[in-house]
């Protein structure tokens, strides 16, 4: 059955992902063609404004096919008349335009102000004036490709009072406390006997509410006879009856608790629409009750107990029949929800678009449906790291804990060794008591998810019951905290035990880790790149530091172990080669800096390609640590080649002498992490400061690979990503470091053969250095717990090997990409 | 004994701290037979007399503050800083500027002023030689009367219309720590039982203009009540809090948070409102009159027996005379006071420093104008981005490209006789500007100062590395050709000041 249903959805997911890669192109080609006018499209329409619409989707869907102009700019009828060809393919027009039209050397005409098309008419009638005269003014629904999304309350707020819904009420409608059902429903009642759809979501609704069993003193885990019937009973019942989903035509959150959807009409007027939902006790409360005037999309606005709770909609005639139901099992994630950014992330991954009742399927699937195999591979238990916690993070809200506990039965602790009054007080926020403390969704055996404290276990994570369901162990999502808005997707592959030291002492954890059970059996299978593992709330309060000195001046730096690692307990040497000095200001500064590093005692300086010690680097060093390289006429690979092929010393740093290292413990940060075993090489992020207005940018911080999806499926790009925002002050894996700060081991250098001056002589040459290293299995490691500032932008196109070298096969790049840190912009 | 308070300009002699800190001690002090007077310091500029036995400084953390409080113990009086917020726990957070200018204090004070005992314990961790006082902030008058009918009035109106007004007021944000707004949003959701009750919420907030930013407003809206916004005033507060029913106060677990006074919920209480407290119990001691659980506030406005009531008014004067009554709080400190030794750090005049005032990449003109006030030197570097009179400067001057020392008339009368002579006078020179320049010393600290250009002191990350080289080479130039002075460094651009002790710390 499993994997049936599973070629069923891979077959769905195929086709929408054509589907959705036809719309993608269509709505980028529109939406950058300046001959679509949101504005301009819902002031013309204001019907569309009333739904509630974005302008651009409603005219790809609808509003072409009805013969409306997308701007001023485009007259559509004037076009399909004078291209019969094209009315007759039934192609949107302005699309065809775009895409052959002008090309073909076909005009197009402005709209007519003095015709206009006022007296466009759908189909007419007094509803359709009546709605034209009362539409209120609101702004036009942003469209994906020109604004990200924002929740608007505001606008939609005059919408909703035209609806007239009763004031919500909490109303305890049924109780099974006392063991006693009670048919809660009347025209529930009058259809018991048959079985349908809307009957089935109530049952499958009914069957979410495992924790008011165990308060009526019931067994917390069902036997398993008992058990397997309910998952198949409601795995019989999705699969036949599905969520009711069409039922919904559109949903986000107005704030955290205020659930508006826009709900499609099933039928005759005269209908009450009611929203149920549960409670952390149990209960089922009625949240929203609203009598269904007229028109054929309602909005209603429901007040929820809380967003991790199920909600059911059910439609009642006034005969009390129950003519429709719509279930929304994971209400977070919809637009502002908790769990947005998961749909984000997932619409990414799958190449999807509105997968959202598919999504809240699945995870019905795998929550309530699906056997639980004791492989070790689901999350057990949740720690909470307290570094960093204030208290006001999602996760310690009370709401939270209750629900993971009564909806997943997954109980918190903290993962903390402090002795700070107020965290201790944190530690018993998390352990809170509550009823039914514990349900039948609790696994036998699993791992433990370390979580950040500003992280929040997603819903995939809570739901995943095997390895199949390709959960992301080092995946997460970053929303930000005011806004809930999903910014992006986060793989973090290299995980190690030595890197996560590596990080802020005063900032949580910077990524999640899981731990796995040790009875768990030892086929638990991990992947890093599938769906996302948390949702991390970035708070930028929380996550403030100095741009150029993340570590406070009164921080102790991170332990380090290079002396360790070396035989006879000496200390490394490092020569340092700093290639073409870029004038007296800038040497002299760079040498100072590195002067007052914590290991200058034991750095030599090779200055290449120039014939004169500059008087400051002979005062700051002395002439006996200064070396000169002459290597004039050679390429700027060669003279790197030739300068460090005489070093002698134990690691090489490659430094450009526009980059300053204003922290005195970087050298000795990345002499330490250049120091592990099978590390190529140590580099941190590279600030350019505009001291003009105090604002800072990132140069670079390690080169990261980048996934762009489009049309033509997934193709490896090279970017220089601003991990900083994302990574304040960690360290990572990247698939190469910028040469202009870069620290080696001497022997890796030698074993690799240095740059490869011949194909890159003078362009850049530290991609092809660094897949190289990676092709010999070693690691680039970089840092943003240290920063060095850069004096000068240099463009990518002198830096970077263009195009990326041939000699790493694409499908060995993309394996090689797995390994490193990924950022994905969410949206 | 006369008390001088100083507050760093004449704006903070309005602020909430000096309201409700001093302002209600002043009568107290006057009954024991003391004054406490209240001044800026931009007052000693305009003929403020410093007679005073005891000095307290007031959020005043910048070098002209530690120069004035040195200079004032070096004439025998007592002096001391109150620290208000706890900016100074940990290692590790953004606000080491605050943490450097603490340990600056060692040696420099003769006790600190703390609200809280927690405060008090953060700062005896910092440096346990220096005396620590907790004056707990003292609660303004209130009549019997009046507080019966508003506690009375509050409850009926709910009971009667089932619309509850709950007010949040407060400072809404900080630069530092996520506090105000983001605690309120955060613990929101402890109300939600209040509507479960079927009360109509209705959440005013009362904060500073600019935390009511975009970002603020974003996370407000989150919040499912009826929600107003007012700019906080001392008048908008009283008439809201004497209009809620509820005080909202939710606190997080940061250490700013928890070192906080229990000033708001004092003067909730004062106001016949009751309390509702979420997240870290910084109000236990007010525990039998502030609700941690909105539930149970509902079951006694539901029974009548609210905790802030006609019947429980006794024990809330207790509470409150043990917690905040001013003539208690001025009677402890005035006896903290009495105990200290007097004099302890007093310097016979003739063996009192020649004090100067070396300004760095960021310093003010407040702190110049004290020390001109002063009778210091007021001195610039080649770091010093303002344009001031000081009375002398090493700088680039007329966009030259290698530094210059050049002097004010009032500073050449000041020279050593060995440099005086050197001195070459500029043409043309107007009031407030440089009289006389002197080549910098052929000496190695001069030959450093002449091999900078601005170029290199251009970005934060040049400053960075360079400043503690080019401050001490100031200061050692200024220290020759001056003779021997007292020098403290002005620096307000971070994180410069902490570079010292991080080179200092590898050297």
């Amino acid at each position: 059955v499993l994997s049936r249903l599973v070629d069923k959805v891979r077959s769905q997911f195929a086709e929408r992902q054509r589907y959705a890669a036809r719309q993608n192109a269509a709505r980028a080609l529109i939406s950058q063609s300046k001959l679509f006018d949101a504005q301009w499209y819902v002031e013309r329409y204001p019907d569309v404004a009333a739904m509630g619409l974005d302008p651009l989707e409603h005219f790809l869907r609808h509003g072409a096919a009805e013969g409306r102009n997308p701007s001023d700019r485009f007259d559509l009828s004037s076009y399909l008349k004078r291209n019969p060809d094209v009315a007759r393919s039934g192609i949107n027009p302005l699309l065809h335009y775009l895409e052959h039209g002008r090309d073909e050397g076909r005009s197009i005409r402005a709209v007519s102000n003095t015709r206009g098309d006022e007296d466009f008419d759908l189909k007419a009638g007094p509803q359709r004036k009546k709605i034209r005269a009362e539409a209120p003014r609101v702004d036009p629904y942003p469209s994906d490709f020109t604004s990200v999304w924002r929740a608007r309350p505001v606008a939609w707020a005059a919408l909703l009072s035209s609806l007239n819904p009763n004031k919500p009420r909490p109303i305890i409608v049924e109780s099974d406390r006392n063991g006693v059902a009670v048919n809660w429903l009347a025209g529930f009642a009058r259809t018991e006997q048959t079985e349908s759809p809307e009957r089935a979501r109530v049952h499958l609704f009914r069957a979410m509410r495992r924790v008011s069993r165990l308060t009526s003193g019931e067994p917390a885990v069902e036997s398993g006879d008992q058990e397997t019937t309910g998952r198949q009973n409601a795995y019989r019942l999705l699969t036949a009856y599905g969520l009711g989903f069409e039922a919904i035509a559109d949903g986000w959150f107005a704030g955290s608790a205020q659930l508006m959807l826009r709900v499609r009409h099933p039928g005759a007027a005269g209908l009450q629409l009611r929203a149920f939902q549960h409670t952390s006790t149990g209960d089922v409360e009625c949240c929203a009750e609203a009598d269904i005037v007229d028109g054929e999309i309602q909005l209603i606005s429901l007040p929820l107990n809380h967003e991790l709770y199920p909600v059911l909609l059910t439609w009642q005639a006034s005969d009390g029949i129950l003519t429709a139901s719509a279930l929304l099992p994971f209400p977070s994630l919809f637009r502002g929800g908790l769990h947005h950014s998961e749909l984000a992330a997932s619409e990414i991954l799958s190449g999807e678009r509105d997968v959202l009742g598919d999504y809240m399927t699945s995870l019905t699937l795998q929550t309530y449906c699906w056997p639980k195999p004791d492989d070790g591979f689901a999350i057990k238990r949740i720690a909470v790291d307290l570094r960093g916690a204030n208290g006001s993070e999602t996760i310690f809200s009370a709401g939270a804990i209750t629900a993971l506990a009564t909806q997943f039965g997954i109980e918190l602790e903290p993962r903390w060794s402090g002795d700070e009054d107020a965290l201790q007080q944190l530690q018993g926020q998390l352990r809170a008591k509550f009823r039914g403390d514990r349900t039948t969704d609790a696994t036998k055996t699993g791992r433990t998810l370390i979580l950040p404290a500003d992280g929040f276990p997603s819903l995939s994570c809570l739901a995943a019951r095997s390895g199949e369901q390709q959960l992301g162990v080092s995946t997460f999502c970053v929303v930000d905290t005011g806004t809930r808005q999903p910014k992006a997707l986060v793989c973090h592959p290299t995980t190690s035990t030595y890197l996560s030291k590596l990080h802020h002492p005063a900032l949580p954890l910077p990524y999640p880790i899981v731990e796995a059970d040790a009875s768990a059996p030892s086929t638990a299978r991990s992947r890093h790149f599938g769906a996302p593992i948390m949702i991390r709330f970035r708070d930028a309060k929380v996550w403030k530091i100095d741009a150029l000195l993340p570590l406070s001046p009164d921080t102790h730096t991170p332990s380090l172990a290079v002396k360790r690692s070396l035989a006879n307990d000496q200390k490394p040497r490092l020569t340092v080669i700093i290639d073409r000095p870029a004038g007296d200001d800038q040497i002299s500064l760079c040498l100072t800096a590195l002067a007052q590093q914590t290991i200058a005692d034991d750095l030599e300086i090779l200055l290449v390609g120039d014939e004169n010690v500059p008087r400051t680097a002979a005062e700051v060093f002395g002439d006996k640590r200064i070396v000169l390289c002459s290597a004039l006429g050679a390429s700027r690979a060669e003279r790197l080649n030739r300068a460090a092929s005489s070093v002698t010393s134990d690691y090489l740093l490659f430094l450009d002498a526009t980059v300053s290292l204003s922290d005195p413990r970087t050298l000795a940060l990345l002499l330490d992490m250049a120091s592990q075993p099978q590390v190529a090489s140590a580099s941190c992020a590279l600030i350019r400061e505009d001291d003009a207005d105090g604002s800072a940018s990132v140069e670079c911080a390690g080169y990261l690979e980048q996934w762009q999806t489009d049309v033509t499926g997934p193709e490896l790009l090279v970017q220089q990503t601003d991990v900083a925002q994302i990574f304040p002050a960690s360290t990572y894996s990247v698939v190469a470091n910028d040469m202009r700060l870069c620290l080696m081991p001497l022997a890796v250098w030698r074993a690799l053969g240095g740059f490869n001056a011949e194909d890159f002589p003078d362009s850049g040459f530290d991609l092809d250095l660094g897949l190289r290293a990676r092709v010999a299995c070693f690691e680039h490691y970089c840092t943003t717990l240290t920063r060095a500032a850069i004096a000068k932008r240099m463009s990518v196109a002198t830096t970077l090997d263009q195009p990326p070298p041939p000699a790493v096969p694409k499908g060995l790049r993309e394996q090689l990409s797995e390994q490193v840190l990924r950022i994905r912009r969410l949206r | 004994m006369k008390i001088q308070t100083f507050v760093r300009s004449p704006d903070w002699l309005d602020s909430a701290g000096t309201r409700i800190r001093y302002r209600r001690l002043q009568p107290e002090f006057l009954r024991l037979g003391c004054s406490l007077a209240i001044d800026s310091l931009s007052g000693i500029r305009e003929g403020l007399k410093l007679n005073a036995d005891v000095y307290l400084f007031s959020k005043c953390q910048d070098a002209g503050a530690l120069m004035l409080a040195d200079m004032l113990r070096e004439d025998g009086a007592l002096v001391g800083f109150d620290l208000f917020d706890d900016y100074i726990s940990g290692e590790s957070s953004a606000t080491f500027g605050q943490r450097d200018f603490q340990r600056s204090l060692r040696g420099k004070v003769d006790f600190l002023l703390c609200s809280t005992e927690r405060m008090c314990a953060v700062a005896k961790s910092m440096d346990p030689t220096i005396p620590a006082h907790v004056l707990n902030d003292p609660l303004a008058p209130v009549t019997r009367e009046r507080l019966v009918q508003l506690i009375e009035r509050k409850a009926d109106q709910v009971r009667r219309t089932g619309r509850i007004d709950v007010l949040w007021f407060g400072n809404g944000n900080n630069p530092f720590f996520p506090v105000g707004i983001s605690d309120l949003v955060a613990f929101g959701e402890a109300l939600r039982p209040l509507q479960g009750a079927g009360l109509n919420v209705h959440l005013k907030v009362l904060t500073n203009a600019d935390a009511l930013d975009v970002d603020g407003l974003r996370r407000l809206r989150n919040l499912p009540y009826t929600l107003k916004t007012e700019e906080w005033s001392a008048e908008a507060e009283r008439v809201s809090l004497d209009q809620a029913t509820l005080a909202f106060l939710p606190v997080n677990y940061q250490s700013f948070s928890i070192a906080k006074s229990l000033n708001r919920a004092v003067t909730a209480l004062t106001h016949g409102t009751q309390i509702l407290a979420a997240g870290y119990p910084l109000y236990a001691a007010l525990d039998a009159f502030v609700y941690d659980n909105a539930a149970e506030f509902v079951a006694d406005l539901q029974a009548g027996s609210l905790k802030l009531r006609r019947s429980t008014l006794d024990g809330l004067d207790s509470y409150l005379a043990s917690l905040a009554d001013p003539a208690r709080e001025a009677a402890r400190f005035v006896t903290f006071l009495a105990a200290l030794p007097i004099g302890a750090a007093k310097v016979p005049v003739e063996q009192r420093p020649v004090r100067a005032i070396v300004h760095g990449a960021a310093s003010t003109p407040a702190i110049h104008n004290l020390g001109r006030t002063m009778g210091w030197l007021s001195l610039g570097s080649p770091l010093t981005r303002q344009t001031l009179p000081f009375d002398a400067q090493i700088g680039f001057f007329d966009g030259a490209a290698t530094p210059e020392l050049r002097l004010m008339r009032t500073a050449f009368a000041r020279l050593t006789e060995k440099w005086r002579s050197r001195v070459v006078a500029l043409p043309k020179v107007d009031y407030g500007e440089y009289s006389h320049a002197l080549a910098l010393p052929d000496t190695q600290t001069g030959r450093f100062l002449s091999s900078l250009t601005p170029q290199m002191l251009a970005n934060r990350s040049g400053r960075m590395i360079l400043c503690e080289a080019v401050m001490a080479a100031t200061e050692r130039v200024f220290g020759d050709i001056f003779g021997d002075m007292l020098m403290m460094r002005s620096e307000m651009e971070m994180p410069l000041p902490g570079m010292a002790r991080l080179l200092a710390a590898n050297s």
